[in-house]
C-alpha cells in the first residue's frame, strides 16, 4: 500500500526548486507571447515544452518520449529548420534586391556582428564550436541559428533558440539606442527618394534562386540544404504554376514545423542543461551580437556616404539584420519621428530583405570556413 | 592568446572578406540577370 502511494506521489517527491525556476521561465515565455505578442507562434510552444520537460519524471522527455523523438528526428538531423526555410523562401520577394543589388552590401555589413560575437565568445572561453553557434545569433535569424547550432553545439540549442527569437522580438527596443548613439540628428533626417529601380522580369526572378543555389552549393556543399530549400520555396512562389505548393509552404508547412520545433526546443530546456552560466553567457552574447550587427550596418552606410554623391540615410544600415519586417519598420518609424516628411519604409524594407538573404549566406560562409579551415 | 581565440580571429579574417565577396557575387548576379532579362520574353535585349 505504502509503495503504491509512493509510486503515485513520485512526481511530487522528486520536485525541486530547479523545476520551479524552469516553470517560471516557461510561464514568462507564454506570458510574453500571449500578453505582449512577442513571437507567439514560437514562444508558446517553447514555453509549454519547457514546462512539460521540467515536470519530475516527465514522460515527454524519456528515452522514447515524444519530445526526445522530435529532437532526434527533427533537430539533430537539421530537418525542422530546413523545412522552415522552404516556407521562408516562399514568403520572400527578392524583387527589391534584384532592382537595387547594392543594398546587399549593407545587408552583408550587418553580418559583421557574427564574427565580432565569435571573437567575443572565444574571449569568454567558450569552446570554438559553441562560439561559432553563438556568433550566428548576429544574423538575427532563428532557423539559421538552429541549423548551425544543430551542427556544432546541440548541447546549447535551447538557450540559443531562445536568445534568437527573444532578441528578434525585442528588435524595437534594442535597435533605437544603438542607432541614436551612432548617428547624428542631421544624419537621421537625410531624405531618400525611392525610384523603384528597373523592372524585374519573370525570367530574372526565376533564374535568381537557381543561380544562388548553384553558386552557394559550389562554395559550400555542406550548406546546400540551407540555401537549396530556401530557394526552392522562392522558386515555388515565383514560378506561378505551383500556387498550391507555395501557399502550403507559407502556411501549413511553416505552421506545423514551427509548432514542432518550438515544442522540441522547449523540451531541451531541462533544469540540468539550462540553469547554468553558459545560458547566461549565451543570452548576454546574443544581445551583444544584435548590437554589433546593428552597428555594422550603420557604419557601412556611413562609409558609403563618404563615397557617394547622393547621400543615404545611415539608419537604413541598421535594417540589414534579418529580423523581418521589424528591423525595417523600426528604422522607418525613427526616420518619421525625426522628420514628418521622411518616408524611408521602402528603402529600409529593401535592406531588410537583403539582410534575410545575407544572413543565410553568412551562415553558409561560417559553416564553410569552420569546416575547411578549422576542421570543425 | 588562447588557441580558440586565435582560431576565432583567423575565422573572422578569412570569413568576413569571403562573405562580402560571396554577397558581392550575388549582387553582380542579380544585376546581370536584370540586365540580361529586362522584360518578359525579350531576353538579351536592352531598353
Amino acid at each position: 500500500m505504502y509503495a503504491t502511494l509512493e509510486g503515485l506521489m513520485a512526481g511530487i517527491i522528486e520536485l525541486s526548486w530547479h523545476h520551479g525556476v524552469m516553470w517560471a521561465i516557461g510561464f514568462t515565455l507564454i506570458y510574453l507571447a500571449v500578453k505582449k505578442g512577442y513571437e507567439p507562434l514560437l514562444l508558446i510552444p517553447i514555453g509549454f515544452g519547457a514546462i512539460m520537460a521540467n515536470l519530475p519524471l516527465s514522460g515527454a522527455v524519456t528515452e522514447a518520449g515524444p519530445l526526445t523523438l522530435l529532437l532526434r528526428i527533427g533537430v539533430w538531423t537539421e530537418l525542422f529548420p530546413i523545412l522552415i526555410f522552404i516556407g521562408v523562401g516562399a514568403m520572400c520577394d527578392f524583387s527589391p534586391l534584384l532592382r537595387n543589388p547594392e543594398v546587399m552590401l549593407i545587408g552583408a555589413a550587418a553580418q559583421i556582428g557574427i564574427f565580432a560575437t565569435i571573437i567575443a565568445a572565444s574571449l569568454l572561453r567558450f569552446p570554438l564550436t559553441q562560439a561559432v553557434a553563438i556568433g550566428i545569433l548576429g544574423t538575427a535569424d532563428g532557423p539559421t541559428t538552429i541549423f548551425v547550432a544543430s551542427l556544432y553545439a546541440p548541447e546549447i540549442l535551447g538557450p540559443l533558440a531562445l536568445a534568437a527569437y527573444s532578441y528578434m522580438a525585442l528588435t524595437p527596443l534594442i535597435m533605437p539606442p544603438v542607432i541614436r548613439l551612432l548617428t547624428s540628428p542631421a544624419e537621421r533626417r537625410i531624405r531618400m527618394v525611392y525610384s523603384g529601380g528597373p523592372e524585374v522580369s519573370r525570367a530574372a526572378r526565376l533564374l535568381f534562386p537557381l543561380c544562388v543555389v548553384i553558386v552557394a552549393g559550389l562554395i559550400a556543399p555542406v550548406a546546400v540544404p540551407l540555401v537549396g530549400f530556401l530557394m526552392l520555396g522562392n522558386f515555388l512562389r515565383e514560378c506561378g504554376v505551383a500556387e498550391r505548393l507555395s501557399h502550403s509552404a507559407q502556411n501549413e508547412l511553416v505552421n506545423v514545423v514551427t509548432l514542432l520545433l518550438g515544442l522540441t526546443i522547449g523540451g531541451t530546456m531541462t533544469a540540468e542543461t539550462f540553469l547554468n552560466w553558459v545560458t547566461l553567457g549565451v543570452m548576454g552574447l546574443g544581445l551583444a551580437a544584435m548590437v554589433f550587427a546593428t552597428a555594422g550596418g550603420i557604419m557601412i552606410a556611413k562609409l558609403l556616404n563618404v563615397l557617394r554623391r547622393e547621400k543615404i540615410n545611415p539608419m537604413i544600415g541598421a535594417a540589414g539584420i534579418s529580423a523581418f519586417p521589424m528591423a525595417g519598420r523600426v528604422v522607418a518609424k525613427m526616420a518619421f519621428a525625426e522628420d514628418r516628411q521622411n518616408y524611408l519604409l521602402m528603402h529600409a524594407i529593401a535592406v531588410n530583405i537583403s539582410g534575410q538573404l545575407c544572413s543565410i549566406v553568412a551562415g553558409v560562409v561560417v559553416i564553410a570556413v569552420s569546416k575547411a579551415i578549422l576542421g570543425l | 592568446m588562447t588557441d580558440t581565440l586565435s582560431k576565432a580571429i583567423l575565422m573572422a579574417t578569412i570569413g568576413l572578406p569571403l562573405m562580402i565577396g560571396v554577397i558581392g557575387l550575388f549582387a553582380l548576379m542579380a544585376r546581370g540577370l536584370v540586365l540580361l532579362f529586362p522584360r518578359d520574353g525579350e531576353a538579351g535585349q536592352r531598353h
